[in-house]
């Protein structure tokens, strides 16, 4: 089964599919650094839980991941290897913490290999081979990227459902640590939406060379995780 | 080695630059100037450990960084040397009224089986001022590397303290090892929004240090180690971790001197490894 006959062609039940929680990424465990923060009681309410969140989108995600997807979208779609290996040890270099770097390539090997299966797409298979021959880690925004582009979404709805399902995600995990009521979780999301229209512009306007992160105390945060002495989270 | 030369376009005394070549000589590691540049000044180097590792301290003669001033230090280590590199005070950043940036760019190449140890002083980003810093250190394979990098987001004691009140600043500490970047510290912060965002996403902070250590020879759990060491440290919050041969440093702090202790602490669990000698605190003056 190919692309043609997925989901009938639909490249809006492609992108439902692909953003789902339940597409085998294991996304859904990992906290980024966040459990430390509320294992430490730094962070203990919904809406600290906002703040911090929205900060991650618009300062982490936005600058870095979701910039690195758009690229890997346009190198994808050109057929440029040489490109995307580059969009992927610039992602794995900006993280600057073992787990940060290894949730990243956990999640980009899963996607990788989930959308092989499920949709046959022979650039998937690529992406594996790429991965495997060690000339790439596989990081997922990059996986992300091409996948959007092969499944023929358009570079802004690669973008903004990144963005989304990060964030989606995230919370996801978040409402798993700490008190906050489903209606609060998907109310921190909705409310998101004007600000990931935004960082979806900022993210589409960065290149190799202004691909940034700024959130130092999650990096800090992510690197004490290593060492929690309890832990739901993988990162 | 490669020696980059000024441009003529360049204004004389706006613009420093610096060219050295490290090389193994008399028994020891010695640095050429190949060319400099005023504000950039050539005194030598000293042997502070009184042995065969020189100690650089770079003097930019301009006191600060005025407005679209720009300094580029580059360096060559031949394979097998040592050297430590280090300035002589904090890099001033002042205001730009005209909306001109002033730059820092560093390049140091290390050779195979060479030691940098690279340790300047914070960056000082005063209210009003534009800044684009970028730092590559080039590895080879059986380089070992301690390097550090810190920013300062203001005179947090000037007055009632102007903390983050930069107008712009984009700042790059990258590592690469055989080429392929293995460390990017890419901070950029150009409009108010992500200015004044920094204070949230430093956890109050105004100080962020970042030390980068790479080396075959550090130990297993050297990462636990350096937690432990700064976890008695007055400042805001740290972390250490470790990816292969490559040991990463975050440490955020409300003050400099803080962020410095920390920093020793890190260099002083690192350096035996690394240099196969102890730490010592750098005589500047």
């Amino acid at each position: 089964m190919g692309l043609r006959t997925s989901n009938g062609g639909d490249g809006l039940l492609a992108l439902l599919q692909i953003t789902n929680a339940a597409f085998p990424t294991g996304a859904f465990t990992h906290s980024l650094g966040f459990e430390t923060w509320i294992s430490d009681g730094a962070l203990a309410s919904a809406a600290q839980a906002q703040t911090s969140c929205r900060d991650w989108l618009r300062f982490n995600l936005a600058t870095c991941d979701a910039a690195g997807a758009a690229l890997a979208h346009r190198c994808a779609a050109m057929d440029d290897r040489d490109g995307l290996i580059a969009v992927d040890t610039q992602l794995g270099a900006l993280k600057l913490s073992r787990e940060a770097r290894q949730a990243s390539a956990m999640t980009g090997a899963a996607l990788a290999a989930a959308g092989r299966a499920v949709f046959a797409l022979p650039r998937m298979s690529e992406v594996e081979r790429l991965i495997g021959e060690g000339a790439c880690q596989g990081h997922h925004a990059m996986v992300y990227g091409v996948l959007a582009s092969e499944l023929r979404l358009t570079e802004d709805q690669c973008v903004v459902s990144y963005l989304w399902s990060g964030l989606s995600s995230l919370i996801g995990v978040i409402q798993r640590l700490l008190p906050m009521g489903q209606a609060d979780a998907q109310r921190i999301i909705a409310d998101a939406a004007p600000l990931i229209e935004r960082c979806a512009e900022i993210a589409r306007t960065r290149d190799l060379a202004t691909m940034a992160t700024a959130y130092a105390a999650l990096d800090a945060a992510s690197m004490q995780h290593e060492r929690l002495p309890t832990r739901l989270c993988i990162s | 080695m490669d020696v980059v030369l000024p441009d003529p376009a360049w204004i004389i005394g706006k613009h420093a630059l610096l060219n050295l070549h490290v090389v193994q000589r008399n028994g020891r590691t010695e640095i050429d100037p190949k060319s400099w540049r005023i504000p950039y000044q050539w005194q030598g180097c000293h042997y502070q450990d009184h042995d065969d590792q020189p100690f650089l301290l770079t003097i930019n003669s301009g006191g600060g960084f005025v407005e679209g001033d720009a300094a580029d230090l580059y360096a060559t280590m031949e394979a097998g040397t040592r050297a430590l590199i280090t300035t002589t005070a904090a890099s001033k950043f002042y205001k730009c009224p005209q909306g001109a940036t002033s730059r820092e760019t560093i390049r140091l190449k290390v050779g195979e089986r060479a030691l940098l140890e690279y340790h300047p002083d914070e960056a000082i980003l005063f209210a009003g001022s534009r800044v684009e810093r970028r730092t590559v250190i080039d590895l080879e394979p059986s380089s070992r590397l301690f390097a550090t990098d810190m920013i300062a987001a203001g005179r947090v004691h000037y007055g009632a303290g102007e903390a983050f009140q930069f107008r712009a600043l984009r700042s790059e500490f990258e590592v690469r090892l055989a080429g392929r970047p293995v460390v990017l510290d890419r901070l950029i912060a150009e409009d108010g929004e992500e200015v004044d965002a920094l204070q949230r996403l430093w956890g109050g902070a105004s100080h962020l240090a970042t030390v980068v250590a790479v080396g075959a020879e550090l130990p297993d759990r050297i990462e636990r180690t350096l937690d432990e060491a700064l976890a008695t440290c007055s400042v805001a919050t740290s972390g250490a971790s470790r990816m292969g041969n490559v040991v990463v440093c975050r440490i955020l702090g409300a003050e400099a001197w803080a962020c410095h202790e920390a920093v020793f602490r890190c260099w002083r669990a690192l350096r035996p490894h690394l240099a196969g000698k102890p730490a010592r605190p750098i005589r500047k003056c």
